[in-house]
């Protein structure tokens, strides 16, 4: 069985960083289904591809992360998403947890810390 | 809840089994004791009925013995007649009756008595039968009714007696055996129910037992752990059992049942509180991994501020946070906090911070003066010293006025700013903030027209911590100087290598435009520099400085700018030093930036409210030009390390008179300035 990933986020570069982290890890039935850059496209995309595993930037053009959250929980309510964003405001990210998300790995990142947070959430 | 069932049958086994004999033997007894009562009545019955035969022997005797002598005497014999009858009925009847029930208790001694008795009553039966029917009965057969009767009776009444007795002694026997098994089952009853209770009490006992060994080590680990442990159940209240180690650490007070966040309030700013609200709220929601919520932890180290704690040092403390799971309950139950007290963590922490930052600072300062010749930066100490106790001096004998306050202050605020900028060339960062800041002061006081003595404290404050960064870079210098056997002896500093001072210099650009974030290239020129006069070297180690930071802090734009503007984003800035036909020697600054925008100038000179509308209407280009070089004017939007002070260009005009120079300046807008110094002798 595998498990279906998608990352939204509005950096290029982040976005292509995790994809490249779960090619590389290695990690067992992970596909990845979508890369969005923006709130708006990833709720469409969300729709679309269906992924069982989200990793969720919060400040992103059109529709921020905690609306996003939101909305896709709702549209899929067993997906899991890991809020992914820099820890400088714990307020908001509480408040996307509380939206609907499973988790939070705040920005920067290491490559081991992301693959455990990813394998702690399809745990 | 098989497993548990399994378990609680396995538990109580031995007492349900208890239980069970007890109420057999209790059923068994009951039914024994109806059973025993059954055969009592029975037995009793049976007795009356042989007590009956007896009497009614010899209530037939009497009443044949009564026929015979009314017959005699020829009285009437209806009621003996009658008696006969009765007497010999109701005795077939009981005869019948004790008959029918030896037969049933199927007893054979009874059987044979009753067989025996019948023997001897049949015959009497018969002959009485036959006086008692008729009316007027014959004396011969009443007589020998009566011989009969008077030679059956004795035995018949012994029969009967026997009969009474043998049923006696067989009930009385009976009773006795069903005595002795009521007994025994009462004993048995009586055994069980011991037994219940003994079992009871000491499973009772045994749990009491466990149960304390267990409190007394959950107390033993709440009162030794070093760790403020407690739990909160769903409605965020505390629960009853808590570390010994919370009361040292926790400020407040947090009985069993108090709220954990309303008791947080008086102690963590609302924000935190807010965060820690909806923090432990997700720690409930099964939905969220505890793991990957840790980092968002509001009160992971949290500075608690207690009113009675007022002069003490911060109390941070950190809590942790562990969801509870249940059997009896579906998702958490509760969430168990753990508090430990990280002020001195915290403390050292920041010492270490502290440390860095002191040895960072030293690190730069001693790298800055490695990377300088020693004797530079000690004629430059020595200049920059001297120029600050001149301050100081000159601070103490003011004579009272706020007109000679403002002319002090300008003056100042020029030593200061040359301070400043030979300060950055040497890469002596530290000063160069001191000094910036010494600036701000200064430029605060300079706009101010009705300055008084006191004012003039904070300048006295500044000049003395400017003097003391410049102590730490001679305590550097003179500890080199010390290794180097000498080396900072000031007599030789003048004489500085001008290839050395150009590498200083290139330095500088590059540092100033690190600062503002652009992108400079550098460039350098210089021929013929074998023998240069003292004061062309004077515009070279003072006006250079000055230049480039103009070059770059107003000249080349930002990056995006000059992409905007269809230009490389890479600005330059070129230096060169060059000695003329006529023996002029001449530094020329150029860089490719912006260029001076005489227009733009115009509108600053207006809303600086250094001049009307009208007179600046009336300025040529070139005037409006030269007032860049007037003390206090800037082109700078905003003040920061490099520019804004409209300092440099006043210091550079004082320099050049000083010298004996002369400036020239040339500009194209958006595209080029270029300063060009010039000295000869002849000037």
């Amino acid at each position: 069985m595998t498990s279906r990933l998608m990352i939204v986020d509005d950096s290029n570069t982040i976005r292509n960083h995790i994809a490249r982290l779960m090619v590389d890890s290695r990690l067992p039935g992970i596909e990845i289904v979508g890369l969005a850059g923006d709130g708006r496209k990833a709720v469409e995309m969300a729709g679309r591809t269906r992924p069982d595993y989200i990793t969720m930037d919060l400040t992103m053009p059109h529709m921020d992360g905690e609306a996003c959250i939101g909305e896709i929980a709702k549209l899929l309510p067993d997906a899991r998403i890991l809020v992914v964003s820099a820890l400088s405001d714990k307020a908001t990210a509480l408040r996307a947890i509380a939206k609907g998300a499973h988790g939070f790995v705040h920005k920067p990142f290491s490559d081991e810390t992301m693959i455990q947070s990813l394998l702690e959430l399809m745990s | 809840m098989k497993s548990n069932r399994s378990t609680f049958f396995g538990r109580y086994r031995a007492l349900l089994l208890a239980i069970g004999l007890f109420f057999l033997v209790a059923v068994s007894i009951f039914a024994f004791n109806y059973g025993l009562s059954v055969q009592l009545a029975i037995d009793g019955a049976r007795v009356k009925d042989a007590g009956a035969i007896r009497g009614l022997t010899q209530q037939h005797a009497k009443a044949i013995l009564s026929l015979s002598h009314e017959l005699a005497a020829g009285d009437m014999i209806q009621t003996s007649q009658a008696q006969l009858s009765e007497s010999s009925l109701a005795l077939e009847e009981a005869l019948a009756r004790s008959l029918t029930s030896a037969k049933a208790a199927n007893v054979v001694s009874e059987l044979e008595l009753l067989a025996k008795f019948e023997k001897f009553w049949r015959p009497l039966a018969e002959i009485s039968k036959s006086v008692e029917r008729r009316e007027h009965p014959d004396q011969v057969d009443v007589q020998l009714a009566l011989t009969k009767s008077n030679a059956n009776n004795v035995r018949l009444m012994q029969l009967a007696d026997d009969l009474t007795q043998m049923i006696e002694s067989a009930a009385a026997e009976r009773t006795r055996n069903l005595g002795t098994m009521q007994a025994a089952a009462i004993a048995l009853a009586l055994a069980s129910f011991l037994f219940i209770v003994f079992y009871t009490l000491r499973s009772l006992r045994r749990s009491d037992r466990v149960a304390e060994l267990a409190r007394a080590e959950t107390e033993q680990i709440m009162t030794t752990v070093r760790e403020g442990l407690f739990l909160i159940d769903r409605a965020g209240a505390v629960g009853s059992q808590r570390s010994m180690h919370l009361e040292k650490i926790f400020p407040g007070s947090m009985p069993p049942g108090a709220e954990f966040l309303q008791v947080l309030a008086s102690l963590v700013s609302d924000e935190t509180l807010k965060s820690a609200r909806e923090y432990i709220g997700l720690l409930f929601n099964k939905r969220v991994k505890v793991a990957l919520v840790k980092s968002l932890n509001p009160l992971q180290r949290v500075e608690i501020t207690a009113d009675e704690q007022q002069g003490k040092p911060a109390v941070y403390l950190s809590f942790d946070f562990h969801p509870v799971f249940s059997d009896q309950q579906e998702g958490v139950a509760a969430v168990l906090v753990s508090v430990v007290d990280i002020s001195q963590q915290v403390a050292l922490e920041r010492e270490l911070e502290r440390a860095e930052e002191r040895s960072r600072t030293g690190m730069s300062l001693l790298v800055s003066v490695l990377e300088n010749d020693p004797r530079v930066v000690g004629t430059f100490l020595a200049g920059a010293e001297a120029s600050l106790k001149e301050i100081n001096e000159e601070l103490r004998l003011i004579k009272a006025g706020p007109g000679s306050y403002n002319m002090l202050i300008n003056r100042i605020f020029r030593i200061v700013h040359t301070t400043k900028g030979e300060a950055a060339a040497l890469a002596l960062h530290t000063v160069t903030r001191q000094a910036h800041l010494f600036e701000e002061t200064l430029s605060s006081l300079r706009k101010r027209l009705d300055l008084r003595g006191e004012d003039l404290i904070a300048v006295a404050t500044s000049t003395g911590e400017l003097l003391e960064e410049l102590s730490k870079v001679r305590g550097i210098v003179d500890h080199l100087g010390a290794y180097a056997g000498g080396r900072t002896d000031e007599s030789s500093a003048t004489g500085e290598d001008i290839h050395h001072t150009m590498q200083r210099i290139q330095r500088l650009t590059l540092a100033v435009a690190a600062d503002l974030g652009k992108r400079v290239r550098v460039e350098t020129s210089l021929t013929d520099m074998d023998t240069l006069p003292d004061a062309f070297r004077r515009l070279l180690k003072e006006g250079l400085p000055q230049l480039v930071r103009n070059a770059v802090a107003h000249g080349i734009e930002s990056g995006n700018e000059r992409l905007q503007a269809g230009k490389t984003a890479e600005g330059s800035v070129r230096i060169e030093v060059r000695r003329g036909e006529t023996g002029v020697l001449e530094l020329e600054v150029a860089d490719d930036g912006r260029g001076i925008d005489a227009g733009e100038l115009r509108r600053k000179l207006v809303d600086s409210g250094r001049y009307q509308e009208h007179e600046v209407a009336a300025m040529t280009v070139r005037e409006v030009i030269a007032t860049i070089f007037q003390p206090g004017m800037s082109t700078a939007d905003d003040v920061n390390e490099h520019a804004g002070r409209g300092v440099g260009l006043d210091v550079l005009y004082s320099l050049v008179r000083e010298t004996g120079a002369r400036i020239k300046l040339v500009s194209t807008p958006s595209s080029f300035t270029r300063f060009i110094l010039q000295w000869s002798p002849a000037l």
